[in-house]
C-alpha cells in the first residue's frame, strides 16, 4: 500500500536516533519554557528558533515541532494550575481546569489534558497522513464570506461559555469585540484608538491582555480572600484518573478530536475556534451540565483534545499548500526557508522524506510528550503546595518577563498591568472574563472577513447566503442561538452562584 | 597521562585568554565589544533572515559578537525608533526595508524618529522581486498586455489582494494602476500568506507577491505568473518577463539593508559597508541568497543613500496618486 | 420610588454604557460609512450601540429582578495597588536597572502584598528568581535585556 510505504519512509527519517533525540529535546525545552507563566507557544518558539538554525532541515523541523507541542502543553498546564492560559486555545481549558485544581483535582485535570491530547494527536496525525490534500481543498473553499459565517457561529457558541447572566455574557463578548478594533484598520489602513502610541498600531496583544485579565487578576482575588484560600484549595486527591473520570471523558475526547481535526485545517484561528466550540458542545450534551464552570472534567477533556487535534491538522495548509495558517506555522515556514526549502504545494513530491518524516515525527512527538509529562504531573501538582505568599510573586515576575518577551518591549507589560485592573473591576461587578477574551480574539477576524466579503462582492450582502457553505453555517448559528436563548428566557439564571 | 591532558587544557585556556584579551589592547579599533543588530520585524521573517545571515558573517570577520535583537511592531517603526535613539557609536546598527525606510516616511504622519535626520545607510543587502500572479480560472490573460486590456474593459470589477494597506505589495498594484489608468478593487489582508491563499482559492483575482513563496505556487500551477517587478529577470522564474518590458521603468522590489543611527562616525559606517559588501560578494553567500530567490546587492553608503532618496520619492508619488490614507 | 435590587449589576450596566460612550467619543474622527460601504468607524460604533443596549438591559434588570443573595465584599487595597503597580514599576525600571535588580525589587515589593509575607523569605525568593531569570532569559534565551543596566554604577552595561 502506498500509504504504508510512505509512512515507512517517514519512519526511516523520524526514527533516526538523532532525530528522535532532537524531537525529545524540543519537547523538553518547549515544556520547560512553555510552562513558565506568560510564555505561550508563539513566544517560546520565537525564542528557541535560533537554536535550530545550525541543524539539518529534517532535524530542525522535527525539533521545532517538538517545541511547539511542548509549549502548547506547557500553556495548558499553567491554565489549569494558576488560571493563566498561555495561548488563545487554552482560554477554555482554564475555565474548568482551574476549578478542578482548586478542588484538589489538578492531577486529574493535567492527566486528562495529556491523555486527551495524545489521543487527539494520534488520530489527527493519521488523518493528516491519509487525507491531507483533500482536507486542504476544503480549506480553500473557505473564502471571506464563509469565514464570516463561521465566526458568527463561533460568537454565538461562545455565549454558552458563560454560566451566569446572559445579557452580561453578551455585554462581555461585545466589549471584547470592541477591544479587538484597537489598532490599524486592515481595510483602510486608518489607525483606531491608538492615541499616537506606535505600539498600539498592531492592536492589543492577546497574551498581555489574557495574562492581565486572567492570571494577575486571579492573584488579586486570591490575595483578597487570603485566609480563606487555604481552605478553598482542597487537599490534592489522587493524581490519576478514576474509573468514573475515564468514563466521563471518552465522549468529550472523541467529539473534541473530530471537531478539532476539522476546524484545525482552516487557516487563521481554526484550532482556537475548535477548542471552545467543543466546550460549548459538551456543555449542551453532557449529563453533568450543572458542573460546567465549577470543575467539570469534560470541560478539560473536550477543549484539550480539540486543541491538540487542531494543532496537528493546522500543519495541513502549510505542508500541502505552502501557506502558513497561524503565527506558529509562519515561524516554521521562516525556519524552512532559512534551511533552503521553500514550502509550496510540491513539498510532498519534492521532499518526500521531509514531509513523511514530519508526519511520523508528529506522532512520535506526541508520544514523547505524554511520556515526559505524565511523570511530571506529580511535580506540577506539588508546586501548588508551595505557600502562596512565595508562589504569587514568582508568577508576577514571570508574567512581567513573559509580557516583555512578546515584542521585546515593556509596552506589553503596561498593557498587562492595565488589564489586570480591568479584569479586577469586571470580576467585582461579576462579569465573566472568558467571553470577553473570545470576543477579543474573534473580533478582528469577524470584522476583516465581513468587510472583505463586502469588498469582493462590491457591496452586495447576498454573498453570505449565496454560498451554500456560508448559508448553512449561518443557519446553524441561528439554531444554536435559539437553543441558547430558550432556557435563558424561561429559567431564572443562577447569577450569584457562578463564582 | 592525566597531567599531560591538564597541561594541554591549561595551554588552550591560556591561548583563549590571550586571544580574548587581544582586542582590549586595541580598544580604539572598532569593534571592540558586542554589536547589537536591531531587526524591526519578528523572528522568522525575511528581514530577520537576512539580518541573521549578515550578522553571522560580520561576527566571523570582525571577531566580535553581532547579536540580532528583534523589535517588531508598527511596520518597523518601533525598532527603528529604538535604533534612532541609541548611541551613534557603531555598537547598535539595524535592518531596514523598503517599507520601513522609504514608504513609511510618506505613509505615516509622524514617526518615532526624525524624518529629516533619518539614518546613516550602511549597505543594501538583498532585493526581493515581486511577481504578478493571477488565478488562472478567474483571469484568462496570459500576458500583462492582455491583462491590462481586460481590466480596462471591465473597470472596477476585479480584485487584487495585498499584505496590507501601504505595503510594497499593495503599492506595486497601485503603481500598475496609476501607470496604466486601470481600475481594480484593492483587498487588503494581514500579511501575505492569507492573501495568496485567497488568490489560489479564487476568492480574489490577482496579487503581487514576494517571489520565494509565490514561485512555489506558480511551479505547482496554482496561479499563473504574468510578470516580475524587478528590472531584470528573476532567477527563480527565468521564463517570466519583467513588468518593465510592458510598462517602461516599472520597478517595485522589496529591499532590505543595513543602517546606523544618525550621527554614527563615517569611518565606522565605511568599515561596516565594506565588510557587508565583501560578505555579499562571497560566492557561498551569493549562492545561498539566490537559492532563496533573492538578488544579493551590496552597495556603498552613498549609493544606498541615493537609492533610498529615489525610492522614497517614487513611493510618495504613488501614495499621493492613489490617495492612500495616511496613518 | 425606584428601588435598586441588585446594586452590583446596576453599576455594571452603567459602566458598560460609559465604556460604549467612550468608544463612540474616540471614534468621532473615523469614517463610519454604511452597511454596504463600511468605513473604519462602522464596526466600533455599531458595537458600541449594541453595548449601550445591553448595558441598559442589565441596568433595568438590576432594578426589576431581585439579586439571589450576595457574598460579602472584601477589599484589600494594599494588595491591589502593589500587584497592579508592580508590573508598571518593572516596565519603567527594566531598561535602566537591568533584569536582576528590577526582578529583585519586583518580587520583594509585591511579596509584601500578602499578609503572610516575611522579609527574610521575600529577599531570598527575590535573589533566587533574579539569578534564575538572568541565567534563563539573558544567558540561555538571549532576551535583549542586560542583567545590570546603566543606572547600576560600576557593573551596569549600556
Amino acid at each position: 500500500m502506498d500509504l504504508f510505504s510512505n509512512l515507512m519512509l517517514g519512519a526511516s527519517t523520524a526514527f533516526l536516533p538523532m532525530n528522535l533525540l532532537y524531537g525529545f529535546i524540543g519537547c523538553l525545552l518547549g515544556t520547560a519554557i512553555g510552562v513558565l507563566p506568560g510564555l505561550g507557544p508563539t513566544a517560546t518558539i520565537a525564542m528557541l528558533l535560533p537554536i535550530t538554525f545550525g541543524l539539518p532541515p529534517e532535524s530542525a523541523l522535527i525539533m521545532l515541532a517538538g517545541i511547539f507541542y511542548g509549549a502548547q502543553y506547557g500553556g495548558s498546564t499553567t491554565a489549569i494550575l494558576i488560571n493563566l492560559p498561555g495561548e488563545s486555545s487554552s482560554v477554555v481549558t482554564a475555565i474548568d481546569g482551574y476549578q478542578m485544581a482548586r478542588n484538589g483535582r489538578a492531577g486529574a485535570a493535567l492527566a486528562t489534558a495529556a491523555l486527551g491530547s495524545f489521543f487527539a494527536g494520534t488520530v489527527a496525525t493519521i488523518l493528516l497522513a491519509m487525507a491531507a490534500p483533500p482536507l486542504a481543498a476544503v480549506a480553500l473553499k473557505f473564502g471571506p464570506a464563509e469565514y464570516f459565517s463561521l465566526m458568527v457561529l463561533g460568537l454565538v457558541a461562545s455565549v454558552a461559555l458563560a454560566s451566569g447572566s446572559l445579557p452580561k455574557a453578551m455585554a462581555m463578548i461585545v466589549f471584547g469585540l470592541m477591544l479587538g478594533t484597537v489598532g490599524t484598520d486592515v481595510e483602510s489602513g486608518t489607525p483606531r484608538y491608538v492615541f499616537d502610541i506606535p505600539e498600539l498600531y498592531d492592536g492589543l496583544n492577546f497574551v498581555a491582555v489574557s495574562m492581565g485579565i486572567f492570571g494577575i487578576c486571579e492573584i488579586l482575588r486570591n490575595l483578597e480572600n487570603e485566609q480563606e484560600r487555604s481552605v478553598s484549595v482542597k487537599r490534592v486527591t489522587g493524581l490519576m484518573l478514576t474509573k468514573d473520570d475515564v468514563k466521563r471523558i471518552v465522549g468529550p475526547v472523541l467529539r473534541g478530536t473530530a471537531l478539532g481535526s476539522f476546524l484545525g485545517v482552516l487557516p487563521g484561528g481554526g484550532a482556537m475556534l475548535a477548542s471552545f466550540a467543543s466546550y460549548a458542545m459538551e456543555k449542551r450534551l453532557s449529563p453533568n451540565r450543572a458542573q460546567f464552570g465549577k470543575g467539570a472534567i469534560e470541560g478539560v477533556a473536550a477543549p484539550e483534545s480539540a486543541n491538540n487535534a487542531g494543532a496537528q491538522t493546522s500543519f495541513i495548509p502549510m505542508l500541502t499548500l505552502g501557506i502558513p495558517g497561524n503565527p506558529v506555522m509562519a515561524l516554521m515556514v521562516g525556519a524552512m526557508i532559512l534551511q533552503g526549502i521553500t514550502p509550496g504545494p510540491n513539498v510532498i513530491s519534492d521532499e518526500p522524506a521531509l514531509f513523511w518524516g514530519m508526519i511520523v515525527s508528529m506522532w512520535s512527538g506526541n508520544l514523547m510528550l505524554v511520556i515526559l509529562n505524565l511523570p511530571l504531573i506529580g511535580l506540577w501538582v506539588r508546586m501548588l503546595t508551595v505557600p502562596y505568599h512565595l508562589l504569587f510573586p514568582a508568577i508576577i515576575g514571570f508574567c512581567c518577563i513573559g509580557a516583555y518577551s512578546i515584542n521585546n518591549s515593556v509596552f506589553d507589560v503596561f498593557v498587562m498591568a492595565g488589564f489586570s485592573f480591568v479584569g479586577f473591576a469586571l470580576s467585582k461587578l461579576r462579569f465573566e472574563p472568558a467571553p470577553l477574551l473570545l470576543g477579543f480574539i474573534l473580533g478582528p477576524m469577524l470584522e476583516e472577513n465581513l468587510r472583505r466579503a463586502m469588498l469582493i462582492s462590491q457591496g452586495d450582502p447576498t454573498i453570505f447566503v449565496r454560498s451554500p457553505l456560508s448559508l448553512s453555517l449561518l443557519v446553524f448559528a441561528v439554531v444554536v442561538l435559539v437553543l441558547v436563548l430558550a432556557p435563558g428566557i424561561s429559567r431564572k439564571r443562577d447569577e450569584a452562584f457562578t463564582e | 597521562m592525566n597531567f599531560k591532558r591538564v597541561m594541554t587544557l591549561a595551554a588552550v585556556a591560556a591561548a583563549l585568554v590571550a586571544a580574548g584579551g587581544g582586542p582590549g589592547r586595541a580598544a580604539d579599533v572598532y569593534p571592540s565589544k558586542t554589536v547589537t543588530v536591531v531587526v524591526p520585524f519578528a523572528a522568522g521573517g525575511n528581514t530577520d533572515t537576512f539580518g541573521r545571515l549578515v550578522a553571522e558573517q560580520l561576527d566571523k570577520r570582525l571577531g566580535q559578537r553581532f547579536i540580532v535583537e528583534n523589535k517588531p511592531g508598527a511596520g518597523g517603526n518601533i525598532g527603528l525608533g529604538d535604533l534612532a535613539r541609541s548611541k551613534p557609536d557603531g555598537y547598535t546598527i539595524g535592518m531596514g526595508t523598503v517599507s520601513s525606510n522609504a514608504i513609511n516616511q510618506t505613509l505615516y504622519k509622524t514617526l518615532p524618529y526624525s524624518k529629516e535626520k533619518g539614518f546613516e545607510p550602511i549597505s543594501l543587502i538583498a532585493s526581493l522581486p515581486n511577481v504578478l500572479v493571477v488565478n488562472p480560472d478567474k483571469i484568462k490573460a496570459t500576458t500583462v498586455e492582455e491583462l491590462i486590456a481586460f481590466l480596462k474593459s471591465e473597470p472596477g470589477k476585479h480584485t487584487y489582494a495585498s499584505s496590507g494597506v501601504g505595503t510594497s505589495i499593495h503599492l506595486a498594484g497601485e503603481l500598475m494602476a496609476t501607470k496604466t489608468g486601470i481600475k481594480m478593487t484593492h483587498v487588503p489582508y494581514k500579511g501575505s500568506s492569507q492573501a495568496i491563499l485567497d488568490v489560489v482559492a479564487g476568492h480574489v483575482d490577482m496579487m503581487f507577491d514576494n517571489i520565494p513563496t509565490a514561485a512555489q505556487q506558480v511551479k505547482a500551477g496554482k496561479v499563473r505568473a504574468l510578470a516580475v517587478t524587478s528590472l531584470g529577470k528573476a532567477t527563480l522564474l527565468p521564463d517570466v518577463p519583467t513588468m518593465a518590458s510592458v510598462i517602461p521603468g516599472f520597478e517595485a522590489t522589496s529591499w532590505h539593508g543595513l543602517f546606523a543611527p544618525p550621527g554614527t562616525p563615517p569611518e565606522i559606517v565605511e568599515k561596516l559597508s565594506k565588510e557587508v559588501q565583501a560578505i555579499i560578494a562571497d560566492p557561498a553567500m551569493k549562492a545561498k541568497l539566490e537559492a532563496m530567490g533573492v538578488t544579493p546587492v551590496g552597495s556603498t553608503s552613498t549609493e544606498f543613500k541615493d537609492f533610498i532618496a529615489k525610492e522614497t520619492a517614487k513611493w510618495a508619488g504613488v501614495i499621493q496618486a492613489a490617495n492612500v490614507p495616511l496613518q | 420610588m425606584l428601588k435598586i435590587r441588585n446594586s452590583r449589576d446596576f453599576i455594571g450596566g452603567l459602566t458598560m454604557i460609559c465604556v460604549a460612550l467612550l468608544f463612540i467619543w474616540f471614534a468621532r474622527d473615523l469614517t463610519v460609512g454604511n452597511s454596504f460601504q463600511m468605513g473604519p468607524g462602522y464596526f466600533p460604533v455599531v458595537l458600541s450601540l449594541l453595548l449601550i443596549a445591553l448595558g441598559a438591559l442589565i441596568t433595568v434588570q438590576s432594578i426589576v429582578v431581585e439579586a439571589d443573595g450576595s457574598e460579602p465584599e472584601t477589599w484589600n487595597a494594599k494588595a491591589f495597588v502593589l500587584v497592579v503597580l508592580g508590573p508598571v514599576g518593572f516596565g519603567l525600571a527594566l531598561a535602566g536597572l537591568g533584569l536582576a535588580p528590577t526582578m529583585f525589587l519586583l518580587i520583594v515589593g509585591v511579596a509584601t502584598a500578602s499578609r503572610y509575607a516575611n522579609w527574610r523569605h521575600s529577599i531570598l525568593l527575590g535573589l533566587f528568581l533574579s539569578v534564575c531569570s538572568v541565567l534563563l532569559f539573558t544567558r540561555l534565551l538571549s532576551l535583549p535585556v542586560a542583567p545590570f543596566g546603566p543606572w547600576v554604577p560600576l557593573i551596569g552595561s549600556v
